[in-house]
């Protein structure tokens, strides 16, 4: 559905932010694209979504170049950004306005997901708070029924309890048909939503796999004390014991734990990424 | 089903109720702002003892107001995309990138057009009115500036061309369109200046008397000869190429540059 060729980019001359990157995305799975601080997830998304072009290699989203920025292309995507603009108009005009471009928007979807988030329908969107806004823009992202779904940080700015009303909201969004892929940098916003994870450092990305065969072959635990004799790839110590990633040898089933994953790629990269060669 | 990925007028109509749901405020002020001021200047001749009798003494504020109004207008008419939230919502929405620009083209050629020219005359209306009231004669309504014999026409293809290139401008400049484009205007102007300098100094030598005494690429004034000075001038047929170039060419061509420009546009 997504299919990054060799993509090069900068935005400066000789400071490359990626290099010869390619990634491969199917329907069907909710990819969390993870990243520090600066190592292009933004500009990964804003790649996807054709506003901007590759330097060299290819972008395609369902056959679609996405530079072109067609609009069979723009009509089957919808980018929730994580910086947005709505107008000074109502909920309903905004729909109004907007819908129409989408064939598949469900107009009683969009009012049931912001029943969801507790908004009220008939107030001027420039209102509300920053985070009302983003539940009215998640929502409207949801109802278009886009194939493909893009959201940077879109838990930016939420409190807690929509938090987990966004967590389900999506889960119960996604079909075999989308693909959505939400970039955060608040990797445990995600825990129970993301099927698959993308990391991206150092120009390129460096980890792709579905969360099922993560936790085939690491075994995510919290132990009291170290012990020498476990197969241990990474430990993070804090008060409550120390958090430690291990190779799964006995096929123990254990929960993800992202963030803990996440520092392990980043700081332990090769024993790990040699267990899913 | 495909869909037309350059025009589609169902979609073309979706997009400029999106346009003017987005921007009729500030559409409406500047209306408002343009009568407000197309009224002020004669308003203060009226108040004053120079009081317009004619309608051609108010007819520069006419041309004053086409032309600044229109030009700031269409400067400003991408700047959303000088916004990173706005321009990312503007190149997102499905809508081909004809579409946009169409709309915009039409909203700052035709709308500025009609928009203005019904707030120039029923100002006209009032300052008519008012002059009345005043000085119990109405302006005498010389329309002869709008004949379009004796080169007056001449004026709105020049508006043409400005839009033209201030439509180029406002998609090519990301702030300060209008002031960016002046600059750009004054800086092609000197270059198509010393241009023209090499050219004359390449085939009459340095004999010719002062930079103002030529027209570029039309006209040369040079010292010598049996009079002391010549004056060379290019074919008729070259001259009528020009104004045809400058009447029908200059400003599509530049129109087109514009959209490929958008076409090009990152956030």
């Amino acid at each position: 559905m997504i299919n990054i060729q060799s993509l090069k980019f900068s935005y400066r001359p000789n400071r490359p932010l990626f290099e010869d990157l390619s990634l491969h995305l199917e329907a069907g799975h909710i990819y969390g694209l993870l990243g520090k601080n600066g190592a292009g997830k933004s500009t990964l998304l804003k790649q996807i979504a054709g506003l901007l072009f590759p330097d060299g290699g290819t972008c395609e989203v369902m056959g679609h170049k996405t530079a072109k920025r067609q609009p069979s292309f723009l009509r089957e995507i919808f980018l929730v950004p994580e910086e947005f603009f709505l107008p000074k108009i109502s909920i309903r005009s905004y729909v109004a306005a907007n819908a129409p471009f989408y064939p598949r928007f469900d107009e009683q979807a969009f009012y049931s997901y912001l029943k969801e988030f507790a908004i009220p329908q008939d107030q001027q969107l420039t209102n509300m708070s920053y985070g009302q806004k983003k539940k009215v823009i998640i929502s409207f992202a949801l109802a278009t029924n886009t194939k493909v779904l893009i959201m940077d940080e879109p838990t930016n700015g939420l409190d807690i309890p929509s938090k987990s009303q966004f967590r389900k909201v999506m889960a119960a969004a996604v079909t075999d048909d989308k693909c959505m892929v939400i970039s955060t940098h608040q990797v445990r916003d995600l825990d129970n939503l993301i099927d698959s994870i993308v990391i991206i450092d150092d120009h390129k990305i460096i980890f792709h796999q579905d969360v099922g065969t993560v936790t085939d072959k690491l075994s995510f635990k919290l132990l009291a004390q170290l012990d020498d004799r476990l197969p241990i790839l990474y430990a993070d110590s804090s008060l409550r014991g120390h958090s430690v990633i291990l190779k799964n040898e006995n096929m123990e089933q254990s929960k993800i734990d992202m963030e803990l994953l996440f520092n392990a790629i980043l700081s332990n990269r090769q024993p790990i990424q040699e267990l899913f060669n | 089903m495909q869909p037309n990925n350059v025009l589609d007028f169902r979609r073309l109509g979706y997009y400029f109720q999106y346009h003017m749901l987005a921007s009729w405020k500030p559409y409406l002020l500047g209306a408002f702002s343009i009568f407000g001021l197309l009224m002020l200047i004669p308003a203060f001749m009226l108040l004053t003892d120079n009081a317009p009798r004619h309608l051609s003494e108010v007819v520069g504020v006419y041309y004053f107001g086409l032309f600044f109004g229109g030009l700031l207008f269409t400067s400003m008419a991408f700047n959303d995309l000088s916004n990173k939230e706005k321009g990312s919502q503007f190149l997102m929405l499905p809508a081909s990138h004809f579409e946009k620009f169409f709309t915009i083209f039409l909203v700052t050629t035709v709308g500025y057009l009609l928009v203005y020219h019904i707030a120039s005359y029923s100002a006209l209306l009032l300052l008519n009115r008012a002059s009345i009231v005043r000085h119990q004669a109405g302006l005498l309504m010389d329309w002869e500036f709008l004949d379009l014999q004796d080169g007056h026409i001449y004026i709105y293809f020049a508006y043409i061309f400005l839009h033209a290139v201030f439509l180029l401008g406002a998609v090519s400049f990301v702030r300060l369109a209008f002031i960016k484009t002046l600059v750009a205007i004054l800086l092609c102007i000197g270059g198509f200046y010393l241009v023209n300098t090499l050219f004359v100094w390449i085939l009459f030598g340095r004999n010719t008397p002062t930079p103002f005494q030529n027209v570029p690429f039309i006209l040369v004034g040079t010292f010598g000869g049996k009079f002391k000075t010549d004056v060379f001038i290019i074919s008729e047929r070259m001259i009528d190429s020009y104004v045809f170039i400058a009447k029908y060419v200059l400003a599509p061509v530049l129109w087109t540059v514009a959209y490929f420009r958008l076409k090009d546009k990152e956030i």
